[in-house]
């Protein structure tokens, strides 16, 4: 989501209401179905478990040193969109990058029978692709992104 | 994802997708084929789309960010930057970051669905608060 909203001064931290309750099916099941193609993929050793373009890298990246202050929760390493602040969440890093916060609409469901609801979405997205310096101190190329 | 506008408290907000917070503070960051980005920064255009993305449901961005309970969820989306509004640079020696920037709107497309079966689909990109694209260089790349 937009994390900017956490800048509003009317921000008030609490750990929220949690609708997950237990899982109606197994997550092996779940992916299969959702992702069978992505799966199977993985399944080859091509790519991680993150999904059909997620992938392992030559490298991790390290987070960039700085971030933002989020009180009582403490410091995460980015900082919101915004003109004249840091995109990329990756540190040692040269190339390309985008962000965005943008708010929509949509429909959800909570089961395929239930009846579909209106909700109000609000989303931040970033890329980040060129050279980066990874944990083993060597220059490596790379694309991330932030969801 | 909220059943209106956002409330200060998040109380109203029922999803939050994202693949979470990496031990060393890496922040909903992990890596993609080249081919999930597109950009041409002289037409102050590109796009970024992934499908059927594996990350967690969080249900709110507080829980999200104490790392509390979670379900299984995929997201799918397809964003592009276009119309460019303004040229910037930024250059901040605090932070060790300099770029150079053009201010875009941003349209976006995505669902998402948990292991629970909820599931979500945006039907119209709104207002884009604030979108960008350029080239930068931090740590031991800048300045």
């Amino acid at each position: 989501m937009g994390l900017s909203k956490l800048l509003d001064p009317r921000f008030i931290p609490h750990a929220g209401r949690h609708t997950g309750g237990p899982p109606v099916i197994d997550r092996r099941s779940f992916f299969r179905g959702a992702a069978g193609v992505a799966g199977a993929v993985a399944g080859a050793g091509l790519l991680s478990p993150l999904g059909a373009q997620a992938v392992t890298t030559s490298a991790e990246p390290n987070p960039i040193p700085g971030g933002t202050e989020i009180p009582p929760l403490g410091l995460f390493h980015l900082y919101f969109p915004g003109k004249g602040n840091e995109p990329s969440t990756i540190t040692d890093f040269r190339g390309f990058v985008g962000i965005a916060e943008v708010g929509g609409t949509g429909i959800g469901t909570d089961t395929p029978e239930d009846p579909e609801v209106g909700l109000v979405f609000d989303v931040d997205l970033r890329f980040m692709q060129g050279t980066f310096v990874g944990k083993d101190g060597k220059r490596h190329r790379g694309t991330f992104g932030f969801v | 994802m909220f059943t209106g506008a956002v409330a200060p408290d998040f109380s109203n907000q029922v999803h939050d997708f994202n693949p979470g917070i990496e031990e060393d503070g890496r922040f909903w960051t992990i890596a993609f084929d080249d081919s999930a980005v597109e950009v041409d920064l002289n037409a102050g255009t590109a796009r970024f789309h992934v499908k059927d993305l594996e990350v967690e449901d969080y249900f709110n961005v507080i829980n999200a960010l104490v790392d509390g309970p979670s379900a299984e969820a995929i997201v799918s989306f397809d964003i592009t930057w276009h119309d460019v509004i303004d040229t910037f640079t930024v250059h901040d020696p605090a932070v060790d970051f300099e770029a150079r920037f053009k201010q875009t709107s941003a349209t976006v497309t995505w669902s998402g669905t948990n292991e629970n079966g909820d599931a979500f689909t945006s039907t119209v990109s709104g207002d884009t608060v604030f979108a960008a694209i350029g080239r930068e260089r931090n740590g031991v790349f800048a300045f």
